[in-house]
């Protein structure tokens, strides 16, 4: 186990005002490697997420990432531009609403070609090509590539973000609720997509879920958040078969069986 | 050094802390095991007196308290019991396998690449993995119209051949299985002990939970009884 963490976040601290959303949040991500976050709503599953995003700055700790070339920067204390410019494609993010993370106004081959053309590719039959063979790998009709995004149901556009997140082949994927507000059935096929798609990419994914469900089905690890601390983590089953803390054993604990 | 065991428990404890209902539940207690390639140990002891929880607790999906659970694993010894997430993780997709009561697996994943699965882990190709996927469906006789189905519709008996097939198919030297006949008619039955008994014979080692009678006496190489001073009081 020589090899380095892709990603290494240590101490990771954020407040809003008096509240403290995220408290000393550390832990460390492989390639290959699906993290899930569970805990209830305001438990600050989603501030961490976007903190690793760069979408907010903590006021303490460390986000230390891999870059392709092996050289490692702290996005904690990168100038917004240096970060832009080095993360271009290299992290992807993925919504809970689809809507969130679509340009709802192009159709769904510009939505899966912009961040190509955003990386400098510039041949127009190329970019096509490259969303033709997204929309196949999300299982999606090769037809539909002129059609805007809502004219999608909420399945479609899901897996379209995801084409659209993964298309410029991130190392780091972080999604929110991924299949959040989904029917189970759709819930369950963009499941095993997510799934087969990091191991085929080889790609570290960090995946916040109050669906414990959904975690131990798509998870390989698992951290618990408890108020903006981490009470427990480890391997996903282990943390949901023999919960140790409180917090976690109520969680288990309530959730209903199908 | 076939000889050597591949896995060695000693002073193992374990025990459950129920917060809200402030109870601990004692299970296991000093409990030491060796085991060598090409055994099969069998685990004997009343149901509810810990069997599973050791088998769970070897595979780290229960946390030990106390005890060391050395494993043979890329020619050096680990401690599962202290492992870190990430070597746990590694430990099963190479060197311990399980077979679970239950199938846990995505809804509307197709039999034949559910038990693919575990090769696609180490970095197989989807259709370099489904071949041996097909080999081992054929061998436990599940109807080949069923592979492309999902499993959530099978029968008791078919659900535990795919998750027998899923366990088996990367070749792990170290087994755990808890009662993988238990859903299974006489015919079946015979079929994964005949299995297991061929893995066994070629150096997997194995520690098992057999109710069924024939099964236990085909494949049983030692048996090993739970001890009242294993159980925790």
């Amino acid at each position: 186990m020589k090899d380095q963490p892709l990603l290494d976040v240590e101490g990771l601290t954020k407040r809003f005002g008096d509240r403290t959303a995220c408290q000393g949040v550390s832990f460390a991500l492989w390639p290959g490697e699906v993290l899930g976050i569970v805990g209830e709503s305001g438990s600050g599953k989603t501030t961490l997420l976007n903190l690793v995003a760069g979408r907010l700055a903590p006021e303490a700790g460390t986000i230390c990432f891999r870059l392709g070339a092996g050289r490692v920067v702290d996005l904690a204390r990168l100038p917004e531009t240096e970060r832009r410019r080095l993360l271009r494609g290299e992290i992807g993010f993925v919504h809970q609403n689809p809507r969130d993370g679509l340009r709802l106004t192009v159709s769904a081959g510009a939505n899966i070609g912009e961040p190509l053309m955003a990386a400098g590719a510039r041949h127009y039959g190329t970019i096509r090509n490259a969303a033709r063979a997204w929309l196949q790998r999300v299982e999606m009709e090769e037809g539909r590539i002129d059609d805007l995004p809502t004219t999608f149901s909420g399945g479609m556009q899901q897996r379209l973000q995801i084409a659209r997140a993964l298309v410029s082949e991130p190392r780091l994927v972080l999604m929110d609720e991924p299949t959040g507000g989904l029917d189970v059935s759709v819930q369950a096929k963009l499941l095993d997509l997510l799934r087969r798609l990091v191991a085929d990419l080889h790609i570290a994914a960090v995946v916040v879920t109050h669906d414990l469900g959904v975690a131990r089905l798509l998870a390989h690890r698992l951290m618990v958040m408890q108020r903006g601390a981490v009470v427990e983590s480890g391997v996903t089953d282990q943390v949901l078969d023999d919960p140790q803390h409180p917090y976690t054993q109520l969680l288990v604990s309530s959730v209903l069986a199908a | 050094m076939s000889g050597a065991p591949i896995l060695r428990v000693t002073g193992l404890a374990k025990s459950f802390t129920l917060h809200a209902q402030g109870v601990r539940l004692a299970v296991l207690d000093g409990l030491d095991l060796e085991l060598c390639p090409g055994e099969c140990v069998v685990l004997e002891a009343p149901s509810g007196s810990g069997k599973s929880t050791l088998l769970r607790a070897l595979y780290g999906n229960y946390r030990a308290d106390r005890g060391q659970i050395l494993l043979r694993h890329r020619g050096a010894v680990v401690d599962v019991a202290s492992a870190s997430p990430r070597l746990l993780l590694e430990l099963r997709r190479e060197t311990i396998g399980y077979v679970s009561q239950f199938l846990r697996v995505i809804p509307r994943v197709p039999a034949l690449d559910i038990v693919a699965e575990p090769l696609l882990e180490r970095g197989a190709s989807i259709a370099e993995a489904r071949a041996p996927a097909a080999a081992l469906l054929t061998a436990l006789a599940l109807p080949e119209r069923l592979w492309g189905l999902a499993p959530a519709t099978f029968s008791g008996g078919e659900q535990q051949r795919v998750n027998i097939a899923r366990a088996l198919i990367a070749g792990h030297p170290l087994l755990l299985l808890d009662e993988p006949t238990a859903a299974l008619d006489a015919e079946n039955s015979a079929r994964v002990t005949a299995l297991l008994d061929e893995r066994r014979e070629r150096g997997t080692a194995m520690l098992g939970i057999f109710h069924d009678a024939a099964a236990r006496h085909t494949l049983a190489t030692r048996l090993y009884p739970l001890r009242e001073r294993n159980r925790a009081a």
